[in-house]
């Protein structure tokens, strides 16, 4: 019952919008054909679809720039929720009503690809100017396919070690440095925890980008093999690497549970002074800054080395869709967003690392109060987050296959298996 | 007058016009506009239930992702999911969630009976109180509830705490989380039953209650032997709503319990099961099979609930 009014309800707000957008495209239009009879150069309105509206400024601030190097063209931005981002975009986009340019992450961008839908960027690339050496290779290689480029990495993020300097303090042990091992990480957290619960020495949330990817790597495994065709999951490495989390919690006691993080956010919890470190990334730098009580008392360094040193490394692309009715400018728009000067401005906000050399030092010096160094050092053992061509349907079962283990149901060796075969049954199906 | 003209006119079966021959004149204009009227909320009905529901059965047999294009191919969507356990986990889920928020329809009474006493004073800012919840977005409604059921800081434990009873992560066991979620279900449908039920209690007659006070029949005895019979009918509406509501239950469960909750694998339901395969592994064609299945027993619980009216509901 409930339902079928929001339904109506949505499909109403959805007709007014579609009689609002045609309304505007048609006015303009419009005005173009008479106003300019003579003049080569014709109106051209994009729209940009992103999902946070945490950088809405900062966009809007490359798009003035743009706008400003290409007269006559005008860019709207379209924040879709995150919640709705994906589906909204393969649905418009699949019936050719989707936007001019969007953002799109390397786990998504297979199907866009496969789909034929995505314009390849390499002419605009070329004639931007820009060097493909500056960008982190390893996110180069994510949106390129067949040596055709479809999008480049606007930021990049890595993943660092916080810790809390206060708790430390109090429990008169020497600040994480870089060449901490994973066993310094242990017997810290094991003298920074209260026996009261009151404070844990680290979380060990089921946070694959924030945890159990990084150490999986470390300890030498793999999520999904190179080819992209078999889980990586079985291997001793891998399961070493999920141990050391889980072992956090039902062996040393040093994390909440997973109980605890389902009721509140490890981020929360770390920032309300409950845990002494936590592994997370360099996109929450400017959340830690806006807080007091976190601007006041958190440092990150680089995370601890497992056999081997690795972080995960993510970052947005932008991509022009194929159905976009102005190919050229569309092309150079998602270009742009990537390039130089939109790099340097991500920097300075601190929102983001820009991906482009030479502009990250902007990032380092937007928050002084934390070594942000630490997340550009670890670039180069940067890892890419592991995708295939459909990589949802496998990383949605990570979560379900591994919680037993987190609480202490299953064991690593169980639960790892248990996800490694339904991983390659999905991965058999896009192959 | 103008009814038996309407019907004399379709009943002798109506010869179809010859080809260019003249056409009988319409004597009655107003056909015409009742037409009209009538084609409005049809096309409605089609383009927003009919077509869609074909187009819902034709995607659950069909393989294929949003950019190839889906191609009729045969059951095997159907197959997959009914030979998995995820299926029958949900629809096990979805019932237990709806037999428990339908014992808030007793709870509506009750409050309804309470509220519906003479002189009783400041009914309407009880009203407005019980209402709250319906009209507060079930995002604000969860997230507040998330924070009365947190295992290390929340209300709840607090206040169990302090009188030694047992606390727990609430929504993060795989033990409670379900019938957590489902108490906060009753709490948000209460405003709207007791609406209803109120409206029915309005039109109980007064003359029976009296002749039943005269009788000697205490208040709970008239409550149970006059008001309630006469209710019946209230009664029915609100539990089938309910049931209904309850079957495809999302919101609530999707905003308490969050993804990586380790209660979440025992508490799906099948709407969430839904959400899932059609938005987050992007199966389409699955999702089309959990939504036909969801139909299905929807159809099927309120077909079982109108069967079983005839034994207890008075029409009076």
């Amino acid at each position: 019952m409930k339902s079928t009014k929001t339904l109506l309800g949505l499909m109403a707000a959805a007709a007014v919008l579609t009689l609002v957008a045609c309304g505007d495209n048609g006015a303009s239009a419009g005005g173009s054909d008479d106003g300019d009879g003579g003049d080569s150069a014709e109106e051209v309105n994009l729209t940009f679809a992103t999902f946070s509206p945490d950088q809405e400024s900062a966009i809007r601030e490359v798009l003035d720039v743009f706008e400003e190097q290409n007269p006559g063209v005008s860019v709207e931005i379209q924040i879709i929720p995150w919640t709705d981002y994906w589906s909204t975009l393969q649905t418009s986009t699949a019936g050719g009503t989707g936007p001019d340019v969007a953002w799109m992450l390397g786990a998504k961008i297979g199907q866009y690809i496969d789909g034929g839908v995505l314009l390849p960027l390499d002419d605009a690339f070329e004639e931007s100017g820009l060097d493909i050496e500056k960008y982190p290779e390893q996110l180069v290689d994510l949106f390129v396919d067949d040596g055709t480029t479809y999008a480049l990495p606007k930021d990049f993020d890595t993943i660092g070690l916080w810790y809390n300097k206060a708790l430390f303090d109090e429990a008169g042990l020497a600040y994480p440095t870089p060449d901490w091992t994973w066993d310094d990480v242990i017997t810290n957290a094991k003298a920074l925890t209260k026996p009261d619960g009151s404070v844990y020495g680290i979380g060990a949330p089921m946070d694959p980008q924030a945890t159990y990817y990084n150490t999986i790597y470390q300890a030498g495994g793999e999520v999904i093999s190179e080819d992209g065709t078999t889980s990586g999951y079985d291997s001793p490495e891998a399961i070493e690497g999920i141990k050391f989390w889980t072992d956090m919690i039902n062996v040393h006691h040093v994390s909440p549970t997973l109980e605890s993080f389902a009721d509140t956010e490890s981020v929360a919890q770390f920032m309300s002074g409950r845990l002494a470190m936590l592994t997370t990334g360099s996109f929450y730098a400017i959340r830690f800054a806006n807080d007091p009580y976190s601007s006041e008392n958190f440092d990150v360094t680089e995370l601890p080395g497992g056999a081997q040193e690795a972080t995960i490394i993510n970052g947005i692309g932008n991509v022009a869709l194929a159905s976009t009715e102005h190919p050229e400018e569309a092309a150079r728009l998602a270009v742009f967003l990537s390039g130089e000067e939109a790099s340097q401005i991500s920097s300075e906000t601190g929102t983001v690392i820009g991906s482009y050399d030479g502009t990250q030092q902007a990032f380092v010096d937007a928050f002084p109060q934390f070594n942000l160094q630490a997340f550009l050092d670890q670039a180069e053992n940067g890892v890419v987050l592991p995708v295939s061509r459909n990589t949802d349907a496998w990383a949605s079962r990570e979560g379900e296959f591994l919680t037993p283990a987190w609480t202490g149901e299953q064991t690593v060796e169980e639960a790892a298996a248990g996800l490694a075969g339904a991983m390659n049954e999905a991965l058999a199906q896009e192959n | 007058m103008t009814v038996t003209q309407t019907k004399g006119s379709a009943a002798p079966p109506a010869p179809p016009a010859p080809p260019g021959g003249r056409r009988r004149p319409n004597r009655h204009p107003d056909n015409a506009w009742a037409a009209i009227l009538l084609a409005v909320p049809f096309a409605g009905l089609v383009i927003f239930y009919l077509w869609p529901l074909l187009r819902t059965v034709l995607l659950s047999l069909s393989e294929g992702t949003a950019f190839t294009g889906y191609t009729v191919t045969g059951f095997d969507n159907w197959r997959q999911l009914f030979e998995g356990d995820d299926v029958w986990r949900a629809l096990v889920n979805t019932l237990v969630y709806a037999a428990i928020v339908l014992l808030g329809v007793p709870l509506a009474m009750v409050i309804a009976a309470l509220l519906h006493q003479k002189g009783l004073r400041g009914r309407s800012f009880y009203r407005t109180l019980y209402f709250v919840p319906v009209v507060t977005m079930p995002v604000a409604v969860a997230m507040v509830w998330r924070y009365i059921y947190n295992g290390d800081f929340g209300l709840l434990n607090e206040v169990l705490d302090s009188v030694g009873g047992p606390t727990r992560a609430w929504v993060a066991d795989p033990d409670t989380a379900l019938y957590a979620v489902a108490v906060v279900g009753i709490w948000m449908a209460l405003g709207t039953n007791l609406i209803i039920l109120a409206a029915g209690l309005e039109a109980v007659p007064e003359t029976l209650e009296e002749a039943a006070m005269l009788d000697g029949a205490g208040p709970i005895r008239r409550f149970f032997s006059v008001t309630v019979p006469l209710l019946t009918p209230s009664i029915f509406l609100v539990s089938v709503l309910s049931v209904i509501g309850s079957l495809q239950m999302f919101d609530l469960l999707f905003i308490m319990l969050g993804r990586t909750n380790p209660a979440l694998a025992d508490s799906k339901t099948i709407v969430y099961l839904f959400y899932e395969e059609a938005f987050v592994r992007n199966d389409r064609p699955l999702g089309a099979v959990i939504a036909l299945v969801t139909l299905v027993v929807t159809l099927a619980v309120t077909a079982v609930q109108f069967r079983l009216q005839r034994r207890w509901v008075t029409y009076a």
